[in-house]
């Protein structure tokens, strides 16, 4: 009986508890989205796929892709600042490297929806009211995902073995040969993982998102939310199961073929 | 024979106020192996990475054999590095990092695998091309490296402290063989370290350092029997100094003897025993010398000395010509 208060006793509780409240609203979602009733009942009543139906239609699938580009080309934006960036802020020390680290990380502290309301009101006085959707959204996505993509490069270059560029150098590779052939591949993983959180972080935002879409330039989750306040139909159950395993299935395949994990869970093994 | 391999000419390194290197010159001879031998700290390892073109010195130039390289960057110098830590890249077989200087050079691929599997051999390594860096031990990581940096047929072979990083033991079995190998290739050699057992062991010639300065450059007897200054006196083996006028007169452990009376010549002076270590094959005397200074005296332990305890009163002695003056400073 006194194996109940060992640490492990303690730890396989909060496991326990973590799964049962991460897990458990997504099945309960999911059971949901089957109900054969318009109604959020559970367990679920009857079986109908009437739901998932509806969750097909244009009127929601339009939204994810439409999340999905902006998703991507955030990720891409992003990682593509960040290289640089990270470099910069990892390599070298100049002047203005705080106010820039300031810039690059801050928007990590700001509340999204700060963020959201501000990019608003610099489109509309800036006169570029007519960007406000795809575009101003991309921005800000870009604003917000960023310290992710810089944080996991720069990881990555930190974690790079310190003498490698001086010995291909020496080896007699110019600056961009060794870049090409020894800094890249051994950062590549970092570079991966920060264009997946960026693309994730993007996915799932919806304070900043909230405030720069227009009619039919909206991202899934304001849907989403735009549908609550109408009231809870199983069609957003089906949505949101959709909604909740696409980007799980893009972590899967990003983490079959590079090896993700090790990086994120700081596994990779130095020389 | 006329060009040396290597010229350093007044080279300095400045960090804003902080001197890393204080002007060096030093002249490396064809096949030479010259070790670089100091405490942390001394500029030994900037004066390598100064060699090598990692950066730019602050003043004064680099020669090698004759060509003036100040302003190259490393990747067009020539010259091989093996790093403490190796820098093996990680990502790259056995084989692939020993064949990366070559491809750099646009080798034929025939003659790329060619010149590494030669290479491989050399360090004993032959059939383990395909083996991955962190699937070799430390000694073998350290061999690849090795042959990385030989295989480009550099100028000159830097090495930066290549050993501290093995046990004991093959530490001392990787002495022997670098030496050998070095010889046999005939490579110059410029071999930094802190260990001055390896440089004793190794050199043709020691370049004692301190301070971002050469303090004496010799053969390995020159510098352990006649050291120029106190510092080196001191950093290699141990040393019994007495302050004479303005000059101090150093005596090695080894070559000072303890006797009841005192002798008809030589130096002598009259100490207590303080206590004595038995160390088996030798024996060290510990005292505390008149003036209260204190001695150290190493005896061999072969049975024709007499032995003595603490607390007996002796002569500090040694005959004149193991005694060396040297300016006090």
């Amino acid at each position: 009986m006194k194996n109940f208060l060992t640490p492990w006793a303690g730890l396989r509780a909060v496991v326990v508890f973590v799964y049962v409240f991460m897990l458990g609203p997504i099945l309960i979602t999911a059971a949901v989205s089957f109900n054969e009733s318009n109604r959020s009942q559970f367990p679920p009543s009857g079986f109908s796929l009437q739901w998932w139906q509806r969750a097909l239609a244009p009127e929601w699938v339009d939204p994810i892709i439409f999340s999905f580009k902006l998703g991507a080309l955030t990720a891409l934006i992003s990682t593509l600042l960040a290289l640089p960036l990270a470099f910069a802020l990892a390599r070298h020390r100049f002047k203005g490297r705080e106010a820039l680290v300031a810039l690059t990380l801050g928007p990590l502290m700001l509340p999204t929806l700060v963020t959201g309301v501000g990019l608003l009101q610099l489109f509309q006085y800036a006169g570029l009211r007519d960007y406000i959707g795809f575009t101003a959204l991309l921005v800000g996505h870009v604003v917000i995902c960023l310290p992710f993509a810089v944080r996991t490069v720069a990881i990555s270059l930190h974690t790079l073995p310190p003498n490698v560029e001086l010995a291909a150098a020496s080896l007699g590779a110019p600056r961009w040969l060794a870049l090409r052939y020894v800094v890249f591949p051994l950062i590549k993983n970092g570079i991966v993982a920060g264009a997946v959180f960026a693309f994730v972080h993007s996915f799932t935002d919806v304070n900043l998102s909230l405030f720069l879409v227009r009619p039919g330039e909206q991202p899934i989750t304001v849907k989403i939310l735009g549908f609550l306040e109408y009231g809870f139909a199983p069609t957003l159950a089906a949505v949101s199961v959709i909604t909740l395993i696409l980007p799980l299935i893009l972590v899967a395949i990003v983490e079959k073929v590079s090896g993700l994990g090790d990086f994120i869970y700081g596994e990779r093994e130095r020389v | 024979m006329s060009e040396p391999a290597l010229r350093l000419a007044g080279i300095e390194k400045r960090y804003g106020a902080t001197v890393a290197v204080a002007g060096v010159d030093l002249e490396v001879r064809e096949g030479e192996f010259v070790t670089l031998l100091g405490p942390s700290g001394c500029g030994k390892t900037t004066t390598l990475g100064l060699i090598a073109g990692f950066f730019p010195p602050t003043q004064g130039e680099i020669y090698l054999k004759g060509r003036p390289v100040a302003d190259l960057p490393p990747f067009r110098r020539d010259i091989g590095v093996v790093f403490q830590d190796y820098a093996l890249f990680p990502h790259m077989t056995a084989g692939e990092n020993v064949a990366f200087g070559l491809k750099m050079r646009n080798l034929p691929r025939a003659e790329i695998g060619q010149r590494v599997r030669e290479a491989l051999e050399l360090v004993q390594l032959a059939g383990l091309s395909e083996r991955a860096p962190l699937q070799l031990s430390g000694g073998q990581r350290q061999r690849v490296a090795l042959a990385r940096a030989l295989v480009i047929r550099p100028t000159v072979l830097l090495l930066d402290e290549p050993l501290s990083n093995l046990d004991l033991k093959l530490r001392e079995e990787m002495r022997v063989e670098i030496a050998g190998l070095q010889r046999r290739l005939g490579i110059t050699t410029v071999f930094v370290t802190h260990d001055q057992g390896e440089a004793l062991v190794m050199s043709d010639r020691i370049a004692v350092m301190n301070a971002g300065r050469i303090e004496q450059v010799g053969r390995p007897a020159d510098i352990y029997e006649r050291p120029a200054t106190r510092f080196v006196a001191e950093f290699i083996g141990r040393m019994n100094f007495f302050m004479k006028e303005n000059k101090i007169l150093a005596i090695r452990p080894e070559r000072a003897k303890l006797a009841v009376e005192r002798p008809a010549s030589g130096f002598a002076v009259r100490g207590t025993v303080h206590h004595v270590l038995y160390l088996g094959a030798t024996l060290e005397y510990h005292l505390t010398l008149e003036g209260g200074e204190r001695g150290l005296v190493e005896a061999t332990n072969d049975g024709s000395t007499p032995r003595f305890a603490a607390g007996e009163n002796v002569w500090f002695t040694a005959p004149l010509e193991s005694c060396f003056a040297m300016p006090a400073r």
